[in-house]
């Protein structure tokens, strides 16, 4: 749960610092702006593939303690 | 459903789509547009010299520019001299016609910056005209037309007035709306299938859908928030679209802590797929009527319409719509990714593995 706690905040964080690159009256076509949110949309599919990844490891652990590794 | 969903051509197709809107909506330019005149005051019987500044041009490069002043009810001005300062940058010398078309003592001007190159740059309300009682340097008249012609068609975004390049952002925050409430029907559709036939599977497919819509949701918010920062000025104010796209996303949360709260499969699916129909019942209303009804800021309701002329043009169309497709398919991948872990999970509970 921390780690997914982790995660978000990088979601909020790094899209807001690639939109304080641009200085916010220097950058008057806002190019920084869509940066940012194509960055949104990258990692938060990036975060929910991570949470994925994390249940499946749970899982084969599991399956791993039951029936021995391969 | 199921032979489709275990095919991997749409999933690379999702990729590729999605790499085309990502590629694209960076990479195609904005129109050329005009960012600032100085000065905006002009009075009516006098010479002005007019300082344009313009976005995404390149003067130095030796087009002829025409700038003209469109007056409705009287005709156009015609500059007399255009005078190229810096790639992005004209000096514009105009005369004035004394007589205005209206009584009162002052007409919008609308600046129109025009290149055979780039076609038409327009402005509304760019310059006042002011009634003045100096007398004419030369008595000059209204022109009937401005005797121009659009330019040739070309792969540009429109460019408008405080959003500038963030009019791309459309493919990203628009379009990760449109698909999150695709995914919430599709969740809906495979609620009201378990509740006719109770198959545990239906649950699962629901229940995915309407995470992967809950992470959407997010993204849309948080992407909204970037955009409104930078052209309202506040990353959250007041509006009813804002607020009620807040209420709609947590009554899906409250789904989500719902269906955590249950333990028993069965019992967990019957009462979450009832509140899953119940949820997309209430959104309709709360995100497409109620902002409607009332006046809002963000495009698309009460007086502030989206999805036509400026705001969604041909070109943007050309990203926009497979952003909406790629998006959806892309959310439909990762919860599918869920359905098929539940599945593992519910077959570890046939051979009598207790999961956690």
């Amino acid at each position: 749960m921390k780690k997914i706690t982790h995660i978000f905040l990088l979601c909020v964080v790094i899209p807001f610092s690639v939109m304080a690159q641009g200085d916010y009256y220097e950058n008057i076509g806002k190019i920084y702006v869509v940066a940012a949110v194509a960055a949104v949309l990258v990692l938060g599919i990036g975060a929910f593939l991570l949470y994925l990844d994390k249940r499946i490891s749970k899982l084969e652990k599991q399956i791993e303690d039951e029936y021995g590794s391969k | 459903m199921k032979a489709i969903a275990s095919q991997m051509w749409w999933k690379y197709l999702s990729i590729v789509i999605l790499l085309y809107v990502f590629v694209g909506g960076f990479v195609v330019p904005l129109r050329p547009g005009i960012m600032n005149t100085q000065p905006e005051r002009l009075v009516a019987g006098a010479s002005h010299t007019l300082v344009v500044d313009m976005y995404n041009t390149r003067y130095d490069m030796g087009d002829k520019v025409n700038v003209l002043v469109r007056v409705d009810g009287a005709g156009y001005i015609k500059a007399t001299s255009v005078a190229v300062r810096d790639q992005n940058s004209l000096e514009v010398a105009m005369t004035v016609p004394r007589n205005l078309p209206t009584s009162s003592g002052a007409v919008a001007g609308t600046l129109i910056v025009h290149d055979s190159d780039n076609g038409f740059a327009v402005s509304p309300s760019a310059v006042t005209i002011v009634r003045g009682d100096s007398p004419a340097v030369e008595a000059v008249d209204w022109s009937d037309s401005a005797g121009l012609e659009e330019g040739p068609w070309k792969l540009q975004f429109p460019f408008i007035g405080i959003l500038y390049e963030t009019i791309r952002n459309t493919f990203f925050h628009v379009a990760i709306w449109f698909a999150m409430f695709f995914l919430m029907a599709v969740s809906m559709a495979y609620s009201i299938a378990y509740l006719r036939q109770s198959d545990l599977h239906y649950d699962a497919v629901a229940s995915s859908f309407a995470y992967v819509a809950i992470v959407f949701g997010i993204m849309g918010m948080i992407t909204g928030a970037i955009w409104a920062k930078n052209t309202w000025g506040v990353y959250w104010t007041n509006d009813p679209k804002l607020n009620m796209a807040a209420v709609a996303l947590i009554i899906y949360v409250a789904y989500a802590i719902l269906r955590s709260a249950v333990t028993d499969p069965d019992q967990r699916a019957r009462v979450t797929a009832a509140y899953n129909i119940f949820a997309v019942v209430a959104f309709v209303p709360l995100v497409f009527i109620i902002p409607r009804l009332t006046s809002s800021l963000h495009p698309g309701n009460g007086g502030n319409p989206a999805l036509g002329g400026e705001d969604l043009d041909n070109t943007l169309r050309l990203f926009f719509y497979p952003a909406i497709i790629g998006l959806i398919m892309a959310g439909s991948w990762l919860a599918l990714l869920m359905v098929r872990l539940e599945a593992i999970k519910m077959r570890l509970l046939d051979f009598k593995i207790d999961y956690k």
